[in-house]
Formats: structure tokens, sequence, C-alpha cells
């Protein structure tokens, strides 16, 4: 169980080398995605459209922020993860579209996700669910918010966080999974 | 203030402590739990929880991002002059609290899945009546995160199965299935009935009452407590990934069935269980009679906290003091 400090963008020597049981610390960038985001990433590659946000060497954290309008612009209240497998259908596709190096997200992935991993080399890592509060207490700022016609949870936010943890690494590029009962979606 | 002015803001004061101030009840089970965990990483996830609240507690953030379906369940006095006009005080509530940032909008119109951004809509927030005697007015309050609802199941076995292994089957099957999902470690309701729905409805009741709290008939405490015992045996622990805790408590509440249907419903509530209690008087007086994780001296403690401090400002890590 090594413990690694890492910052974005990780390359990808870095992401393979997280093993299943590593805790990791991020200080960097991580875009939030959840199920409508996802869709429409892959709707913007396959048209051949500009992703709003460049996730090369990225982080997409399955969180649905909850955030606030203030005058001095947006404010994340809580940020704590929401359930992967929802997106399990099409994640594979969006590591391949985007080239991001680690999902965050909590309660596992399935086999799809994993092969994903091992062929594109990045990893999978909860944070726990439910620390809304802890992970707000590291996103240092909001750089950005795109998709907001998506609705506050489902949008694109685009965040600078430091120190962003514990994850534990749950899937990881060589195959292995700490996950069993993940269900299916 | 106007007696529907005081139900308006004790229901938003059951609001803002809940999704805030954990309740004491869970918060002593939590650390019970990381007390006796084994485990590194599941040590390490019940660490990050006890951050979570304690960080909460001190700066009045919500807990939790997903503050889930809000859900009531009001126990109406006799006695007590406002009806029919509570669901529009509930349904205030809940709009008033999203709009300062207690609530994240979660309401979607299941046809476009547009977000109605105020929690309220069709049907929302949850609000079940129960009558009851006397003239005061109780309102229990719970968030309800969406993950939490992938475990629900429902099954109408033969009278003849054992009660206790009736319920534990369905309760296996759904926790091995969704369990992780359910940001474990869960609260499981079971409700037995005679009806489908009546099975469903009493295993969502089951959640209200605190961990640790037995049910009322010897018979059914005593399957609290085997059902609980086998969970924690499953080892799927915190967040899934390995442990002793699987479950804080499994709760049951029971009424009578047709003699050939044995209807069997199982719940669960995420381990933050997010919920609180209040009670209003005729006269308008209003208390908050649940305890919760709230800052005491330097420190933070599961105590009773007054109206006024569940209204506490939430401070921000930036610094930015937002008035709730």
């Amino acid at each position: 169980m090594a413990v690694y400090r890492l910052e974005t963008p990780i390359s990808e020597g870095e992401a393979r080398r997280l093993r299943a049981g590593d805790i990791v610390y991020l200080t960097g960038i991580v875009v939030t995605a959840r199920d409508k985001a996802h869709r429409r990433i892959l709707e913007y590659v396959e048209s051949g459209r500009r992703l709003p946000v460049d996730l090369r060497g990225g982080v997409i954290y399955h969180c649905g922020p909850h955030a606030v309008k203030t005058p001095g612009g947006w404010v994340v209240l809580a940020a704590g993860p929401t359930t992967s497998m929802r997106m399990e259908s099409v994640m594979a596709e969006v590591l391949q579209a985007t080239g991001a190096r680690l999902v965050i997200g909590k309660g596992g992935m399935g086999s799809r996700t994993l092969k994903a991993l091992m062929k594109v080399g990045a990893a999978y890592a909860v944070f726990t669910g439910g620390a809304g509060s802890l992970a707000a207490l590291s996103i240092k700022r909001v750089v950005d918010v795109h998709w907001l016609d998506l609705g506050v949870p489902e949008a694109l936010w685009v965040l600078e966080v430091e120190d962003f943890g514990p994850l534990i690494v749950t899937m990881d590029s060589r195959g292995s999974s700490l996950h069993k009962g993940t269900g299916t979606y | 203030m106007s007696l529907e002015d005081s139900v308006t803001r004790a229901a938003y004061a059951a609001i803002a402590s809940a999704v805030r101030f954990m309740p004491g009840d869970v918060y002593r089970a939590i650390v019970r739990a990381w007390e006796k965990e084994e485990s590194p990483i599941a040590s390490k996830v019940l660490e990050s929880m006890i951050r979570t609240m304690e960080l909460s507690c001190g700066r009045g953030l919500p807990l939790c991002q997903d503050t889930g379906t809000p859900h009531f369940l009001v126990e109406l006095g006799d006695g007590f002059p406002v009806r029919s006009k509570l669901y529009t005080l509930l349904e205030e509530a809940v709009r008033r609290a999203t709009l300062k940032g207690l609530l994240r909008p979660n309401a979607v119109d299941p046809l476009t899945s547009r977000n109605t951004g105020d929690n309220t809509g069709l049907g929302l927030p949850v609000v079940e009546v129960e009558l009851v005697e006397g003239d005061s007015l109780r309102i229990h309050f719970a968030a309800k995160g969406g993950g939490s609802e992938k475990p629900s199941a429902l099954k109408i076995y033969t009278p003849t199965t054992p009660l206790v292994e009736a319920a534990w089957s369905l309760v296996r099957e759904s926790l091995e299935k969704y369990g992780p999902l359910a940001c474990p470690p869960v609260i499981v309701g079971v409700g037995f009935a005679g009806t489908a729905a009546e099975a469903v409805r009493l295993s969502r009741k089951a959640l209200f009452r605190p961990v640790g709290e037995r049910h009322w008939d010897d018979r059914i405490a005593a399957m609290e407590e085997e059902l609980l015992a086998r969970v924690n045996r499953l080892g799927l622990g915190p967040q899934g990934l390995g442990g002793l805790a699987t479950a804080l408590d499994v709760k049951i509440e029971y009424s009578y069935r047709h003699t050939a249907v044995l209807a069997v419903a199982v719940s669960t509530m995420c381990w933050s269980a997010r919920r609180a209690t209040v009670e209003v008087l005729p006269t308008g007086e209003a208390t908050i009679v649940s305890e919760h994780l709230a800052p005491s001296n330097d420190a933070c403690a599961p105590r009773r906290i007054s109206l006024e401090e569940a209204l506490t400002p939430i401070t921000h890590p930036s610094g930015l003091v937002l008035r709730v």
C-alpha cells in the first residue's frame, strides 16, 4: 500500500505505476462528469467537436458538486463522489476518447472499464462516498463550469484541488480490482 | 410570527441541522466501527467519514453533496391547528433550503430530465402524515441519498417461510448485488406486511429510528440483532472495500398480514444518515428534539441544539460566510 502525491497532468508511466490498494493525494485539476456529461463527451468526439476542456493526462471525477453562485462566483460546498457504475456502459469509450489517466468515483466499475484501464494506461480510485465537505476542503477554486444546461449536478465542473484525498486506488492498469459486488445498472 | 411561519421555520431548521450536523447516534456508530475495524483500507475510509462529520460540524458545511430526496414523516396531533396547509409549508421549507444552498437541486421531470432547480415538483418533497393523539406536530426529516435507493427490494414469500429467513434472503441478495452503491456501512430497513405497498412503507419508516434503538416488540428486537450480525459477516465493509462494518444497524417494522401473503421489503440508508426531528406546539414554540454533532467548547460532541444553532452560517474553507 504505497502512498503517492500526484500532480496533474498525470503521465502514462505514473498512471501505470498505481496498484490497487495504493493511496493517492491529488493536486491540480479535476473535471467532474456524471451520466449526461459522459454521453455528451462522446457526442462531441463522434461529431469531431473539440471538448471545452482538455482531458489528456487529466482526471475525471464522478461527482455532482453541490455548488452555489455567489457575487464572487461559484462556490463548492460539498463534492463527494457519485456511483460510478452508472457510467459503466460508456466509460471505456470516454477513456479512449479523452486520454484521461485517472477516474475517481465510488462503488467501483465493471470489466469493460477494467479492460480499458489496462489498454490506455489509467487507474480508477475511490474517494469515500458521503465525504462531501472533506472534498470541498481540498477544492481551492472553481476554474470553470461548462454545460450548465444539464443542471448543476450534471455539468462539467473544472476544479482546482490541493491534496485531494485519501483516494484509494481500487482498479489498476494490470487488471486488478478490489471490487467484487458492484452490481449492474 | 404566525403558526404557519413557525412550522415552515421549524421544518427549515430540521433540514439545516440534518444535512450539516450528523445525528449523534450515527456519529457514535461510525466512531465505534472505526475503533473495531482491522483492515487498513476500511479504517482509512471510516477515518474520512469521521473527518467529514467533524468538518461539517465546525463549519456548518453540508455533509454530502447529494442531499438526496427530501423526505418528511409527520406526526400530526389531533389538536394541532395547521392541517392540509402542511404540505405547502413543507414544500416552502424545501424550496428555501435549496435557494440558500443547504440542499442541492435534485428534482427532475421524469419525462424531460429537466431540473426544477428547487427540489420541488409533482410529489416532491415526499410527505407522509400520521395522525396521532395530542396537540403537537412532530416533523421527522431525512435526506436520503440517491445511491441508497439502489438496493431497495420487495418480494412476496410463501407464509411458511420463517420470517427471519425471508428477511435474510432478501437483505443478503440486495446487499451483495448493490450494497457498495449505497455508501456502506448502511442502515438496513426491513418491512413485513400483508401487502407490497405496506411492506415498502414500513421498511422506509424503519430507517427513521435511531441506530442502537431496538424495536418495542422483543421478538422483532432479537431478529434485528440476528440480522445485523449476519449482515456484518458478509464482509462488504465500508464503501464495499472489505471490512467488518457493512451495516450500522438493521431496523424492522411490521404489521399484521393476510394469511396467504408474506410481503417483505428492504430499504437502505447511506452511512450519512442525515435526519432530524422537530416538535412544534400550537403556541408556535418549536424545538429540535434529535441529538446532533455540534460544536462543544473547542471540539464537536453529540448534543441537543437550538433552532438558532441549526441556522448557523456556512463558513466555507475559502473564508466566505454564507447565511442560511
